[in-house]
């Protein structure tokens, strides 16, 4: 009954900006879909930005969550809610999270479509020598779909926890909470970098090989002419081991205790 | 319940520059209604948020039975804020609904009962509704929950005579002072007067006087009024 009645307010008092965000992707979608057949089917490329942005969604939409809270002093009830805050943030996050899996859905989705669209068009335009490169590259989005969700999901995740931390933090100090909340971030983000590059970082996490994905096409030769060629002959080879998984649960999980226990210790209305 | 015991020691309050309290020690061990009185500006809502645990002393400690206050305190207190704090999307039976369902101690059938006397039609925003309604919901949804202590951030200010009259009503039908401690803050001495247990006034961030109402009159054979004014002046 608990999460039923906080999952039910979430989505409600974020539903508004959830259905505007469909609304405006979808927009832009249609945009992309009629500069296609009109000027070029090569601008399916302007779909991938919009995939990328979604690395960005919960951070956005939990700062603007719990500014609400805040701006329409909803706060006093929220906060007086006799439950523990891991709760009430994780009701948060996860209202976002399933927001930032329909929202993704639908732009790969529409990315999908680009691409298919692209191919059909592509032997009637002038860039014809272009479609060998798009059929490899629909074999590419394909294969790395669940690689770039997965991805994505927990950027956006590391992202919104980040989210929730700053303004926390800008409600625990003030003024300039927000500042120091950026610094420690910034400071946490750059040890994390240099420890993932040490060898004991590749010692507690290489184990448990759940994936090699290495069997994209290796090469992607769009061909400009006779004489002109562009050659991507990179190996793309991704190792997905199930000490990494463990390693970045055990981040996430540490984040959320974190603000948790700042939520109920230390925040300020 | 058990009868609740909020110490304050040495506790005081500053946001940046300004000093909200100035250091204090006090102890709120007795159930019934207290008054907190005083001007505006005189710390009255940040002695009750610090009290709630949603803000946290520059200084002190503020413990709820011996146990240091957090916001966790919420499961033994229940505060209502001065300003429209309910979740404006809601319809009345929804935000009965979201507390029904958020609050293990929330009666739902009292706050039914509450806003039926009340003619507060449930099917209503919060947001459509009128200002006296939307105060009558706010202290329906706090005093339905069943909790040793409720704090009142003026929940009279900026009503009409009808509306502050039905509020009045109600805190005093539907609160046990057998088991319950509610500290309201208010400037309407003389309205709350006939209902105050104990009274705490307050001026420029220092408690001034705490004491037990009935005490006062018969030591000082005045009104509450008049205890104000030679108190706060």
């Amino acid at each position: 009954m608990t999460w039923k009645v906080l999952l039910k307010k979430e989505w409600k008092e974020s539903s508004l900006r959830f259905f505007l965000n469909l609304g405006l992707l979808a927009v832009v979608y249609l945009v992309i879909l009629y500069l296609m057949q009109r000027y070029s089917p090569l601008l399916f490329f302007l779909g991938i930005p919009a995939i990328l942005t979604h690395v960005l969604y919960m951070f956005v939409d939990l700062i603007f969550s719990l500014r609400k809270e805040w701006k329409e002093n909803t706060v006093y009830v929220w906060m007086n809610l006799p439950l523990p805050g891991w709760q009430l943030i994780l009701a948060k996050l996860l209202t976002a999270f399933v927001q930032l899996m329909i929202s993704l859905g639908v732009t790969f989705a529409f990315v999908y479509l680009f691409i298919i669209r692209a191919e059909q068009l592509i032997d009637y335009s002038v860039y014809r020598e272009f479609a060998q490169g798009i059929v490899l590259l629909k074999e590419i989005f394909i294969k790395l779909l669940p690689f770039a969700t997965m991805l994505i999901a927990h950027s956006a995740v590391v992202l919104g926890l980040v989210a929730v931390f700053i303004f926390l933090m800008s409600k625990i100090i003030q003024p300039l909470g927000w500042l120091v909340g950026v610094l420690i971030t910034a400071a946490l983000t750059t040890a994390s970098v240099l420890f993932s590059n040490t060898a004991f970082y590749a010692a507690i996490t290489e184990w448990g090989l759940i994936r090699t994905i290495a069997d994209i096409p290796q090469e992607i030769l769009f061909q400009f002419g006779d004489e002109n060629a562009v050659e991507v002959s990179e190996k793309i080879i991704i190792h997905l081991y199930a000490g990494q998984l463990v390693y970045e649960g055990i981040i996430l999980v540490a984040m959320f205790l974190v603000v948790s226990w700042l939520f109920d210790r230390k925040v300020q209305v | 319940m058990h009868e609740p015991t909020i110490t304050l020691t040495n506790v005081s309050k500053k946001y940046v520059r300004q000093q909200a309290l100035a250091p204090l020690d006090l102890s709120l061990d007795h159930n019934g209604i207290v008054g907190l009185i005083g001007p505006n500006g005189s710390g009255k809502s940040t002695l009750l948020k610090l009290m709630a645990g949603l803000a946290q002393p520059t200084t002190g400690s503020i413990t709820l039975a011996g146990k240091k206050i957090t916001r966790r305190a919420s499961e033994h207190i229940a505060f209502l804020a001065e300003i429209d704090s309910l979740y404006s999307s809601h319809t009345v039976k929804e935000a009965i609904q979201f507390f029904d369902g958020a609050t293990t101690d929330f009666s739902r059938e009292k706050a039914e009962e509450m806003l039926d006397k009340l003619k507060v039609d449930l099917h209503q925003k919060i947001r459509r509704l009128s200002k006296g309604n939307r105060a009558r919901v706010k202290l329906v949804l706090t005093l339905s929950r069943n909790v040793p202590i409720l704090l009142m951030d003026e929940p009279l200010s900026g009503l009409d005579p009808l509306v502050r009259e039905d509020i009045l009503k109600m805190i005093v039908s539907y609160v046990d002072v057998e088991k319950q401690m509610v500290i309201l803050s208010t400037h309407e001495v003389s309205e709350v007067e006939p209902f105050l247990d104990y009274v705490i006034f307050m001026k420029s961030g220092s408690v001034l006087l705490n004491e037990k109402v009935e005490t006062l009159r018969e030591e000082r054979r005045i009104n509450l009024v008049e205890v104000m004014r030679e108190v706060l002046q």
